[in-house]
């Protein structure tokens, strides 16, 4: 009800909605952002394109979900969206994706340790990581929504409009996939 | 521990390093930061239309396409008028030859 009042007031244009809605939802966007770049400079510039999107594309949220989850799947679409163009930028200019526009080396940092990992599980944390990086795209917004925000499978599956069902499908192949790859690379190497 | 059984007890360690992940969050100021970026963003998008306007080689290509649409509505107009006219003495060379038929017409009328 709340909820619904700060919407309809954003609708009208009202800055202090806005902020309302930034302040409350930044931790979560940064969060689901973050899971999916793993990189906190890049975290930051996107979860502010999706509060940017939020504010502009307001009126095109009709409630038939959660505001929430209306909000996860502008956070994850962004993000996606972001890793593509990075992506595209590395495949067709070696050079940009080596130096900025301030010639300043843009190459990411290959040991990305999420903030939040226990202490003594940083070396894991940093192994999985790397690897969750590696899964096809659905596979890895499924498993970071779960792993990483703690989405339930009912709320993966709603931010991702498909199916539980499909949800515990991607998971599943997800940890088959991330196995594979770190019993080969790491594993072996030890 | 057999080694295959300490690997998969390994990797399952690794699979569930991320369980009980606390919420990362961005530094502080972080609405001040976006309200700056959407300024900027809103004053750099009328900026870019101004100098992508302005631009020398834009406006030649505008002239050029403007001289090129005049030139081909001004042939257009030529050859339209120049049609009619070809019509009009058409026309005129019909209408004239049907008032005043020739004697090689109707030979059977001659005297």
């Amino acid at each position: 009800m709340v909820e619904q009042l700060l919407i309809d007031r954003l609708k009208q244009g009202e800055e202090s909605a806005f902020r309302e809605i930034v302040e409350t939802r930044q931790g979560m966007v940064y969060n689901t952002v973050l899971g999916l770049l793993q990189n906190a400079e890049d975290a930051e510039d996107v979860s502010q394109e999706v509060f940017i999107k939020v504010f502009e594309s307001i009126h095109q949220f009709k409630g038939e979900s959660a505001f929430s989850t209306w909000l996860y799947r502008v956070a994850v679409t962004t993000a996606l969206e972001f890793l593509r163009k990075k992506k595209r930028k590395k495949r067709f200019a070696f050079v940009t994706s080596l130096f900025g526009e301030n010639n300043q080396p843009r190459h990411d940092p290959a040991d990305f340790v999420h903030p939040g990992v226990q202490l003594d599980n940083r070396e894991n944390a940093r192994l999985l990581l790397a690897t969750i990086k590696k899964l096809p795209e659905n596979q890895r917004v499924a498993f970071s929504l779960h792993k990483v925000d703690g989405l339930s499978y009912q709320e993966v599956a709603q931010v991702m409009e498909t199916t539980v069902a499909a949800v515990e499908s991607l998971i599943h192949r997800a940890r088959q996939n991330l196995k594979k790859m770190l019993k080969d690379h790491y594993i072996e190497s030890r | 521990m057999s080694n295959n059984s300490k690997n998969e007890a390994d990797l399952e360690k690794i699979l569930a390093s991320l369980d009980g992940l606390e919420k990362a969050a961005p530094a502080p100021f972080f609405f001040t930061r976006l309200q700056a970026r959407m300024a900027r963003t809103e004053n750099s998008y009328m900026q870019q239309v101004t100098r992508f306007v302005t631009r020398p080689a834009f406006v030649l290509a505008t002239g050029l396409f403007v001289l090129l649409l005049n030139g081909y509505i001004l042939l257009n107009k030529i050859e339209q008028k120049e049609i009619a006219a070809e019509e009009s003495t058409q026309m005129l060379a019909i209408e004239y030859s049907n008032l005043n038929p020739t004697i090689y017409e109707n030979p059977e009328e001659t005297p």
